[in-house]
C-alpha cells in the first residue's frame, strides 16, 4: 500500500509538467498578436499593442516562456489574474474553498438519495416505488445542469425569488467586509460557512446555506440518479447471493438480513461511485457554478476562458489536475480499507 | 480608530435593524469588476470609479459638465501665453486619508511616478504625451541601443516636468502647448497620490537611483493596487476583487463630510440579480449590461429610469462606426475572396471608389438600428464626434437610409462593373459583441436586397484574431467603437480621420491631406471659436468624403431607486456623478 | 449493472457486427432488446431525432418563404418557389438534404429587437432576443449536435483506434508513454480540457469539436489496447504471423476486424454525451458565433431572460422551455437506448 500511494504520487509531477506544456505549447499557436489580445481591454489601448508584446515578452520563444513560468512558478508566483484581479494562486485560495463547500454539500443528498431510493426500489421490486424510482433515475439522469438550473432558476428566482444566485446578499456582503476590515470577522479556514459559525454569526451562515440550495438540487438531480441505479442494482445483486440465502435460511428476520448482509455488501460499488462523484465536484463543476454565479473554481475557470486569462487558465487547470489525481488516491485507500478484498499491486 | 469602529458598528447593527435602504448608504451593482487601484495603472471604468471619489483633481469639472472646470485640490490655474507652462495653486489645509499633509511635492511625484513606469497597458500615453512629445515611456522611446546617457538625458526632462516654487504652488513645464491638457490632468491617473505613503510602502521612491527599476512597471503586483490614500470625500475599507468594494465617508474631508456614509460597489455579474435587488431596495443603483433589460426595470416600484426619453437631455460619449478598408490586404488574406472585382471577391483597393462608400452609408438603415436594437432610444451623428463636444456641427448633412440613392452610387462605382459583376464580400465584427453583430446583418440584408450578385458574409470572429486580422488590415469591412479618455474633441477626431496618426484612420487606410491637414491644425488651436469651425469643415469633408458609416448613439441612462436626491451626469466620471454630491 | 440473469455465454455476442444479419434479428439478444418498452421508447425518440435533421430543409419550408434567409438564395431559390424545396421531385429537394450551404445554418432573424417576441402564427415556437426564429433553431440545431456527434466520434475512434493499436500491439516504451498521456488527460475534468482547448484555439464550433475530440479519444485507445492484448494472444494472431504477416498488417487484418464491432457501439451510444458537452461549451459562450442554429447557443439566450417584465414572471418562459425540452428529450433517448444496448451486449463501460 505504501510503495501503491508513492508511485502515485511520483505521477503528481507527469501531470504538472504534461498539463503545463501542453498548454504552453498549445499557446504557441497563437501569434503574439493574439496573445496581447487579453490585454486590450479598450479601444484606447490599440495604439499600445507593440508596447504591449515587448514589455510582457509575448513574443520570446515558447522555451523561454515556459522556463520563466516554471521559474517564476517554483516562487510561488503563478502570475496575476485578470479576472479575478488578484494573483493567480491567491485567487485560487478564495475559489477553491468555496468549490469544496458547494461539493460537500451536494455530496449529502446525493449519496444520501441515492442510497435511499435505490434501497426501497430494489426491496420492493417492481413495485411502484422501484417503478418511480426508475423513472426518477432516469430523467434525472438525463437532465443536463444547463437546463434544469435555467429552469429552477425561472421558476424560483425569476417568478418566486425565492433564492437567489451568487454565494451571499449584499446585506451581509457589506456587513462581513467591514467586520473582515477590522478585525471583528475572523478567517480562520476561508470556507464561510465554517467561519461565520466559528465567529458565532448565524446569520451569514444560514445565508449561505440558501445560496447553496439551487445548486445543489441541480448537481443532486443528476449524480444521485447514477448513485440510485447504482445502488438498486448491486443491492439486488446481493439479495441474490448465496451468503444472502444462507443468512435467510438461517430463520434470520428479513431486516436484519437485508441491512447487515445483503445491504453493507452491495454499498462497495456505491461507494466507489461516490467517490467518483466527489472527484468530479471538487474538479469544479463549470456549468452549475457558471448558471449560479458561484464563485467557485468552474466559473472561475470559465470566466478566464472567456476573457482570454491565460495565466488563470494555466495554474487552474494545472491545480485542478493535482486536485483530482490527489483525490483519486485518497478515494483508491479509503476504497481499500472498506474493501479488505481489494489488493495494491 | 476607536469612533471609526463604532459609527461601523452602529451603520452594521443600522442596516441589520432596519433593512437595506439605510438613509447614509449607497449600493451600486455593476457587473465587470475593478482591475486596480493603482491611478497610474488603472483603464477600467469601474477602476476609475473607485478612484475618481478616493482621489481628486486638481481642476475638476464643473457639475455635469466636461469642457467647464471648477477648483478641487487646486483653487487656481493658469496658463503661459505659449500654452507651455501651467500653474496650479494648490488649496491648503488638505490631508490624505492616511494624515499626510497635501503638498506640491505630492503633485510633482505623482506626475514623474507617471511618467517613469507608464505601463503600456495603462493610461498613462496620453498624459505622457504633453510632458515628453512622446507617449512610450522611457525604455520604447529610447529604444533597445538606448546608453546610460540617453536615460540621463530623459530622467532630466522627466525630473523637470513639474516644479515646486513653494508649497503651494505647482508648475508643470510641457514638451509643446496642448489644448487638450487641462482635459487629460482631469484623468484619474494625474490625480496626487500620497507620496510619502506611497513610497514607505514600496513605491518608487521618487529618486533617479532607482527610477529605471520602474519603467514600465506593471502595478498589479503592488501595495497601490489594493491599497488606496487619497484627499478625496471617500476612503477605502476594503477591496474584495471581483466581489465588492466597501468604502465610507472621510469625515475630515476638506469639502465637508459627505451625507453618504457607506458605499457598497458590489460586482453582480447576473442582470437578473441586480435587477432583483433594485426592485427589492437592496441596491440603489444598477448598471444594465443591454438595454433590452430596461422592459424588466421599467415601471418598478420605487424605481427611477433617468433620462428614459432623452428628457435630461443626456448625451453619449461613445461613438461607434463602420470601417471600410482602403488598403486591404491583398496577398494571402481570406476576406477577400477572388482579390478582383468579378463577383466572387472584391480587389484590395475596392473603397477607394467614394461611390462605394456612399452607397453603404446609403444602405444601412439608421432607424431600424435606433428603433430595434436601441429600442428606440438613440440618435444619428453626421461626424464621428458626440453632438455635446466642442465642434459638432448639427447642420453638417448626415447619411440617411435610402435604398434608391445606394444602388445609384453603386451603379458609378468602378465605372458600373460592381452593378454588373457583383461582389462577394465579408463583415467582420468581434464574436459576443450583439450589437455590432446586428449592425453586420442590417447592412448585409440591404446590401443583398439592392442587386442579387452582391453576397455579403457577416463573420464572427474571436476577439484575439479580430485584432490580429484587423491589424494585418485583412478586414475589408468591420465595426469599431471608441469612448474618450478626456473631454477634447481631438481625443475622437485624430483617431478616425487623421491619416496618418490616428488609430482607425491608418489602419483602414483613410488618409486625405486635406482632412490630415485641418485636424492637426484643430489640435494645436487653443481660440475655442477657430476650433469649431475647424471641426466644422472637417465634418463636412467627411461627408464627402464618407470614410465611415457613423452609427447611432445610444442614450445614456441610469436606473435607480427613487429616493436617491441629486444624480447627475458628467460624461466624464467613470460613475457618472460622485458620490459625495448624493443624498438619500 | 443488469439486474436480468445472466445470458447463456454461448448467445452472448459481444461482437454484432460479425454477426449475421438474419441471425441478429432472430437472436435472443435482439428479442431481449424488443421487449423492453424503454429500448424500444428509446430508439423511437433517437430515430425521430435522426429523422428531424435530415428533414431540417422540408420541416423549415414556411420558416424559408417567411424570413429573409440566405439560405434561400444560396439554393439558387427565389422567395416565390422555396415550396420547391419540400417536392422530392425537384433536385433542390435532394441539394437541401443532403449538402445545404452553410448560410442555411444561419437562424434567420424576425426582427433586431433585442426584446424576446412571443410565440405566434408567424414565430411558432416565439423568438428569442435579437429576433432569431426558435423553432428554426432547433430544427437545425438537430441537425447541427449530429453533425458535431457524428464528426467528433469519427476523429475519436481513428484517434483512438491509431493510438490503442500501437500500445496494445508495440508494448513496452511507446505503450508506457501513450498510456501515461491517456492518464493526464484522464486526470482532468473532460469539460475543463475542452475549455482550455477553445480558448486558445478561438471560440468557434470547430474549435469546440476539435477540443472535444482531443478529449474524447483517450477511453477509446485504451479499450482496444486491452482488447489487443487479449486478442494478441489468440491463436489466429499467432497463425497469422507464423505465415509471415508482419506488424501493420497484423493489426489491421487480424486485429482491428475482431476488436473493433464493440467499439463502434460504445462509440456510437457516446454522441449522445458528446452533443451534449458541445452544447454545455456553446452554452458557456465558447461556441459558434451567435444566431448559429445550436442548441447550447439557443438555451443560453435564456440567461438574459429570467425574469418577466414587472408583474409578468413568466412572459418569456418559452425562450428557456423549448430549447431546453429538445435537449433533455435528446439526451434521455439516448439514455434509454444506451442503457438497453448496454445491458443487452454487456459491455462494461
Amino acid at each position: 500500500m505504501f510503495t501503491f500511494i508513492i508511485r502515485r504520487l511520483l505521477f503528481l509531477p507527469v501531470v504538472f509538467v504534461g498539463v503545463t506544456l501542453g498548454i504552453v505549447l498549445l499557446m504557441q499557436l497563437l501569434s503574439p498578436t493574439q496573445r496581447a489580445a487579453s490585454y486590450v481591454t479598450s479601444p484606447q489601448q490599440l495604439a499600445n499593442v507593440e508596447a504591449i508584446i515587448k514589455r510582457y515578452h509575448l513574443a520570446d520563444p515558447w522555451y523561454v516562456q515556459y522556463w520563466t513560468w516554471l521559474r517564476e512558478a517554483a516562487k510561488g508566483n503563478f502570475g496575476y489574474s485578470k479576472v479575478a484581479k488578484m494573483p493567480v494562486l491567491k485567487a485560487i485560495g478564495e475559489r477553491f474553498p468555496s468549490t469544496v463547500e458547494l461539493a460537500l454539500a451536494a455530496l449529502l443528498p446525493i449519496v444520501g438519495v441515492g442510497i435511499w431510493f435505490g434501497t426501497a426500489a430494489a426491496l420492493n421490486r417492481d413495485k411502484l416505488i422501484d417503478q418511480v424510482t426508475r423513472v426518477m433515475s432516469i430523467v434525472g439522469w438525463s437532465l443536463p445542469t444547463f437546463v434544469l438550473g435555467i429552469w429552477l432558476l425561472v421558476i424560483f428566482y425569476g417568478a418566486l425569488n425565492w433564492f437567489t444566485p451568487g454565494q451571499i446578499t449584499g446585506k451581509h456582503a457589506i456587513e462581513l467586509a467591514n467586520e473582515i476590515a477590522n478585525g471583528t470577522f475572523h478567517r480562520y479556514t476561508h470556507f464561510l460557512t465554517i467561519d461565520s459559525l466559528l465567529n458565532g454569526r448565524f446569520d451569514i451562515f444560514l445565508d449561505d446555506l440558501k445560496h447553496l440550495v439551487l445548486p445543489v438540487i441541480t448537481l443532486a438531480a443528476v449524480s444521485s440518479a447514477q448513485i440510485m441505479r447504482v445502488m438498486r442494482s448491486s443491492l439486488l445483486d446481493a439479495l441474490g447471493q448465496d451468503y444472502v440465502r444462507t443468512a435467510r435460511s438461517k430463520g434470520l428476520a428479513e431486516v436484519v438480513v437485508n441491512n447487515k448482509h445483503a445491504r453493507k455488501n452491495a454499498l462497495i460499488p456505491v461507494l466507489t461511485l461516490s467517490g467518483f462523484t466527489i472527484i468530479g465536484l471538487l474538479g469544479g463543476v463549470v456549468i452549475t457554478e457558471t448558471i449560479f454565479n458561484y464563485p467557485g473554481m468552474g466559473s472561475f475557470i470559465a470566466n478566464a476562458a472567456t476573457q482570454l486569462d491565460y495565466s488563470s487558465v494555466l495554474a487552474g487547470a494545472v491545480f485542478i489536475a493535482i486536485i483530482v489525481v490527489l483525490a483519486n488516491l485518497v478515494v483508491d485507500v479509503l476504497y481499500g480499507l472498506v474493501d479488505p478484498r481489494i489488493r495494491y499491486n | 480608530m476607536k469612533r471609526v469602529l463604532i459609527l461601523v458598528a452602529v451603520a452594521a447593527f443600522a442596516m441589520v435593524a432596519f433593512g437595506q435602504s439605510a438613509k447614509d448608504t449607497f449600493v451600486w451593482q455593476t457587473f465587470g469588476g475593478v482591475d486596480t487601484l493603482d491611478p497610474a495603472m488603472a483603464y477600467d471604468t469601474s477602476s476609475g470609479t473607485i478612484l475618481e471619489n478616493v482621489y481628486e483633481p486638481l481642476m475638476g469639472y464643473k457639475g455635469d459638465s466636461a469642457s467647464e472646470y471648477a477648483p478641487r485640490l487646486a483653487t487656481g490655474v493658469t496658463v503661459s501665453q505659449d500654452g507651455k507652462t501651467v500653474t496650479y495653486t494648490l488649496r491648503k489645509g488638505v490631508k490624505f486619508q492616511s494624515g499626510n499633509d497635501f503638498t506640491c511635492k505630492d503633485v510633482a511625484y505623482t506626475i514623474k511616478r507617471d511618467l517613469v513606469t507608464n505601463n503600456p497597458a495603462s493610461a498613462i500615453w496620453f498624459l505622457a504625451q504633453p510632458f515628453t512629445g512622446s507617449a512610450a515611456n522611457a525604455s520604447d522611446a529610447l529604444g533597445k541601443d538606448a546608453t546610460d546617457a540617453d536615460y540621463a538625458k530623459y530622467w532630466k526632462m522627466i525630473d523637470g516636468a513639474v516644479t515646486c516654487p513653494d508649497d503651494y504652488t505647482a508648475v508643470m513645464h510641457l514638451h509643446a502647448a496642448d489644448p487638450a491638457f487641462l482635459a487629460k490632468m482631469a484623468f484619474p491617473a494625474a490625480y496626487p497620490i500620497d507620496s510619502k505613503w506611497a513610497i514607505a510602502n514600496g513605491a518608487w521612491d521618487g529618486t533617479e537611483a532607482t527610477w529605471r527599476k520602474y519603467i514600465g512597471q506593471d502595478g498589479h503586483n503592488t501595495y497601490l493596487n489594493d491599497h488606496a490614500s487619497g484627499t478625496g470625500a471617500y476612503q477605502l475599507v476594503s477591496w474584495t476583487p471581483g466581489q465588492r468594494v466597501v468604502l465610507k465617508a472621510n469625515e475630515n474631508y476638506w469639502g465637508g463630510a459627505p451625507a453618504i456614509k457607506n458605499v457598497l460597489y458590489q460586482i453582480v455579474d447576473d442582470q437578473n440579480a441586480r435587477i432583483l435587488a433594485l426592485k427589492n431596495g437592496d441596491a440603489d443603483r444598477i448598471s444594465l449590461g443591454s438595454l433590452s433589460a430596461l422592459s424588466q426595470v421599467e415601471g418598478l416600484p420605487g424605481v427611477k429610469v433617468y433620462n428614459r426619453n432623452g428628457d435630461l437631455g443626456w448625451t453619449s460619449v461613445t461613438v461607434g462606426a463602420v470601417s471600410m478598408n482602403e488598403k486591404i490586404k491583398a496577398d494571402n488574406n481570406p476576406s477577400i475572396g477572388s482579390g478582383k472585382l468579378d463577383g466572387k471577391g472584391i480587389p484590395p483597393d475596392f473603397f477607394t471608389d467614394v461611390h462605394v462608400r456612399k452607397c453603404f452609408n446609403y444602405a444601412f438603415d439608421y432607424q431600424a438600428y435606433i428603433k430595434q436594437v436601441l429600442l428606440g432610444m438613440g440618435n444619428t451623428i453626421n461626424f464621428l464626434l458626440p453632438p455635446s463636444f466642442l465642434g459638432y456641427d448639427k447642420n453638417v448633412p448626415e447619411y440617411t437610409f435610402d435604398l434608391e440613392k445606394a444602388a445609384a452610387e453603386c451603379k458609378l462605382a468602378w465605372n458600373g462593373q460592381l452593378w454588373s459583376n457583383g461582389m462577394k464580400l465579408v463583415i467582420s465584427y468581434n464574436t459576443g459583441n450583439l450589437q455590432r453583430q446586428t449592425v453586420a446583418d442590417i447592412l448585409k440584408s440591404n446590401l443583398e436586397y439592392l442587386n442579387p450578385k452582391f453576397n455579403v458574409e457577416v463573420r464572427g470572429i474571436a476577439w484575439p484574431d479580430f485584432l490580429a486580422a484587423q491589424r494585418a488590415k485583412e478586414l475589408p469591412v468591420y465595426i469599431s467603437g471608441w469612448a474618450p479618455d478626456y473631454a477634447d474633441p481631438d481625443n475622437y477626431v485624430t483617431t478616425y480621420y487623421d491619416g496618418e496618426n490616428g488609430y482607425y484612420a491608418a489602419y483602414e487606410g483613410f488618409n486625405n491631406a486635406q482632412m490630415n491637414q485641418i485636424v492637426r491644425q484643430a489640435a494645436t488651436e487653443t481660440n475655442p471659436e477657430a476650433r469649431k469651425l475647424l471641426y466644422s469643415q472637417a465634418a463636412h469633408l467627411a461627408y464627402d468624403l464618407a470614410p465611415y458609416i457613423n452609427l447611432p448613439q445610444q442614450r445614456p441612462m441610469m436606473e435607480l431607486r427613487s429616493d436617491v436626491q441629486g444624480v447627475y451626469l458628467n460624461p466624464m466620471y467613470s460613475g457618472q456623478f460622485l458620490w459625495k454630491d448624493i443624498s438619500k | 449493472m443488469t439486474t436480468e440473469p445472466l445470458l447463456d455465454p454461448s448467445e452472448h455476442d459481444l461482437h454484432p457486427a460479425n454477426a449475421q444479419p438474419s441471425g441478429f434479428w432472430r437472436s435472443k439478444t435482439f428479442k431481449r432488446f424488443r421487449r423492453n418498452p424503454l429500448a424500444i421508447t428509446g430508439a423511437l425518440i433517437v430515430l425521430f431525432y435522426i429523422l428531424v435533421a435530415v428533414f431540417a430543409p422540408q420541416l423549415t419550408v414556411t420558416q424559408l418563404s417567411t424570413f429573409r434567409n440566405t439560405c434561400v438564395r444560396d439554393l439558387g431559390l427565389g422567395f416565390d418557389n422555396v415550396h420547391n424545396i419540400a417536392n422530392p421531385l425537384k433536385g433542390v429537394f435532394w441539394h437541401a438534404m443532403v449538402a445545404p450551404p452553410a448560410s442555411c445554418f444561419d437562424i434567420p432573424r424576425a426582427s433586431y429587437s433585442s426584446v424576446p417576441a412571443p410565440m405566434s402564427s408567424k414565430l411558432w415556437l416565439g423568438a428569442s432576443s435579437g429576433g432569431y426564429d426558435i423553432y428554426y433553431g432547433l430544427v437545425w440545431g438537430t441537425r447541427s449536435a449530429f453533425y458535431v456527434g457524428l464528426l467528433v466520434i469519427g476523429f475519436a475512434l481513428v484517434a483512438g483506434g491509431i493510438v490503442g493499436s500501437i500500445a496494445g500491439y508495440l508494448g513496452g516504451i511507446a505503450d508506457n508513454i501513450l498510456m501515461r498521456l491517456v492518464d493526464v488527460i484522464f486526470s482532468m475534468p473532460s469539460l475543463i480540457i475542452a475549455i482550455v482547448i477553445v480558448t486558445i484555439l478561438g471560440q468557434s464550433l470547430t474549435n469546440v469539436m476539435i477540443a472535444i475530440a482531443a478529449v474524447a479519444w483517450a477511453p477509446y485507445s485504451r479499450i482496444l489496447r486491452g482488447d489487443i492484448q487479449a486478442i494478441k494472444e489468440r491463436d489466429f494472431v499467432d497463425g497469422a504471423r507464423a505465415l509471415g504477416a508482419r506488424g501493420p498488417r497484423v493489426v489491421l487484418r487480424h486485429i482491428l476486424p475482431n476488436s473493433i464491432g464493440p467499439l463502434l457501439v460504445i462509440a456510437s451510444l457516446d454522441i449522445g454525451s458528446i452533443v451534449l458537452t458541445a452544447a454545455a461549451l456553446s452554452f458557456l459562450g465558447l461556441g459558434a458565433p451567435v444566431g448559429y442554429a445550436d442548441w447550447g447557443q439557443m438555451i443560453s439566450f435564456a440567461r438574459d431572460w429570467i425574469q418577466g417584465p414587472p408583474g409578468q414572471p413568466f412572459a418569456y418562459w418559452f425562450v428557456s422551455f423549448w430549447p431546453g425540452i429538445v435537449i433533455v428529450i435528446f439526451v434521455l433517448g439516448w439514455n434509454l437506448l444506451g442503457d438497453a444496448v448496454r445491458d443487452v451486449l454487456d459491455v462494461r463501460s
